[in-house]
């Protein structure tokens, strides 16, 4: 990307960042407020029964509550900004992908706060501090690039199917569901929703933190390396349909 | 530009984009079209300054669009040499709610201005518009004359090719027309090339030579601005006493 391009996502990031929550009392606690209630609701509802057999269940619902929100606040916002920003998609001549992007690293730092968050309260119940935790960068790319490539297909999808934004909202109800949030995979006992589990990208990020966070294990570098190849390249496709459906945007949003 | 026409699917955006795709699988299903540009052939050549006159609906801002690369023709070819910027109403994409000088760095980002630009001439881009004393001011508290200025302002510092101006200056006192004549006659002075799309004729008649008049999505004359004004003046005149007989 080129340099002023460079500076006009962070300049889009900023402005997007400052302007959320600006008018409520606390402000921007409420990025790390929001899956801390949802938390402490789930854990008071499930502890007895989908989370008797899981340590440390706190941290364990914290860490899936953080992606979650993270991956379904991300892309529920930047599927709209060529929407909302719709004075900007048409008549402003900039490559429209940096709105987007702009997008997702304005609510990234959300993300990025409650991950850090999240290992200070795992310290504080007696989780011990491992090495392990220093895989968390590296998890928290994987969750961008995961953001990222759903962001290009939902906001270039967006301008041409005004329903999407509903739709989006009913398979976000389904996605917190069929992830492992509020269970842990060995709760399902049924083979095929283990399996779709299994190749549901979130759920695989998730785990990840957990056992980096909680079991102190870091992931092989094989995983890693694989998880990231696969994401570049969902990437790569996703910013090639949404640099495909550019010209369109000025005339239909 | 040559031979370019630009068909807009009519109806709403949803629908279309369903006649679209069914359109594809047979003619009975093809969406209506309406012709926003038809054949239009224009060639600028660098440090032209030209103007883009015709009534409302005529295709003058399709017309600047596609220049900018904003919409693709559905007919002919474009083409232009060097970077461009348009401004279709100033101050588009500032926010509400972030401060005046938040607003100066995010506003001169969307025209390629670097920060640093930015930095060394901010309080020269605040004094321009009048706006000193409201630097820490959320732009929601200022008046629409005064973003006009700011947006102004900060446009000032845009170093590019080709200057792309829809109906930009609408708003705004005489003062501020002023100060932005000397604006356009430094841009003049500088060679840069500009196309703009105004209703204001002595606006036109004082920065560019050329004038280029649409109808209904088609060319009607090219040439001397005075020579172009006057013909759709007299067309008006005519349209007028036409209206009156009626």
């Amino acid at each position: 990307m080129d340099k002023p391009y460079r500076n006009l996502v962070r300049e889009v990031a900023y402005s997007q960042y400052a302007v959320r929550d600006q008018n409520t009392i606390l402000g921007l606690l409420w990025s790390f407020l929001n899956p801390l209630l949802m938390m402490a609701v789930l854990f008071a509802y499930f502890r007895m029964n989908a989370g008797r057999d899981v340590k440390h269940y706190a941290v364990f619902l914290l860490l899936g509550m953080i992606h979650y929100t993270h991956f379904s606040n991300s892309t529920s916002t930047a599927m709209n900004v060529l929407v909302v920003s719709a004075q900007l998609t048409r008549h402003a001549i900039l490559p429209k992908e940096v709105l987007v992007i702009g997008s997702v690293l304005a609510t990234s730092v959300e993300f990025v706060v409650s991950m850090l968050v999240c290992v200070a309260v795992a310290c504080f119940t007696g989780i011990s501090v491992s090495w392990a935790m220093l895989g968390l960068p590296f998890i928290v790319v994987l969750q961008l690039l995961f953001v990222m490539w759903v962001s290009f297909l939902l906001s270039s999808g967006r301008v041409f199917v005004k329903d999407l934004s509903h739709v989006y909202q009913v398979l976000l109800r389904l996605l917190f569901f069929a992830t492992p949030i509020f269970y842990a995979t060995q709760f399902l006992e049924n083979p095929l929703a283990q399996q779709l589990v299994r190749f549901n990208p979130l759920a695989g990020l998730i785990g990840l933190s957990r056992n980096a966070v909680i079991d102190g294990h870091l992931f092989p570098v094989n995983v890693f390396l694989t998880l990231a190849v696969i994401h570049a390249v969902a990437l790569w496709v996703a910013f090639r349909w949404f640099k495909r459906c550019e010209p369109s945007f000025a005339e239909y949003v | 530009m040559k031979n370019v026409t630009k068909l807009f699917p009519s109806g709403t955006s949803r629908h279309s984009l369903f006649r679209l795709m069914m359109g594809n699988l047979s003619r009975r299903w093809a969406p209506e079209m309406f012709t926003a540009l038809r054949s239009i052939n224009l060639e600028i050549k660098r440090s032209d300054r030209v103007a883009v006159i015709g009534d409302n609906g005529s295709g003058k801002s399709t017309l600047l669009r596609i220049v900018a690369g904003l919409h693709r023709p559905t007919s002919g070819t474009v083409e232009t040499q060097g970077a461009q910027t348009l401004l279709a109403g100033l101050g588009v994409g500032m926010v509400d709610e972030l401060t005046v000088e938040d607003n100066i760095y995010l506003y001169g980002a969307m025209h390629s201005i670097s920060r640093q630009d930015l930095r060394e001439r901010i309080d020269e881009i605040l004094t321009w518009a009048e706006l000193t004393e409201f630097r820490q001011a959320a732009l929601k508290s200022l008046s629409t004359g005064m973003r006009t200025r700011l947006a102004f302002s900060v446009t000032r510092c845009i170093i590019t090719d080709i200057y792309l101006l829809d109906e930009a200056l609408t708003a705004g006192d005489q003062g501020f027309r002023e100060k932005c004549d000397l604006v356009f006659k430094n841009y003049a002075r500088k060679g840069s090339t500009m196309l703009i799309a105004s209703h204001d004729f002595d606006f036109v008649e004082r920065h560019c030579p050329k004038t280029i008049w649409l109808d209904h999505g088609q060319q009607v004359n090219l040439g001397p601005t005075a020579e172009v004004l006057e013909q759709y003046r007299e067309h008006w005149r005519r349209r007028h006493a036409a209206i009156g007989s009626a």
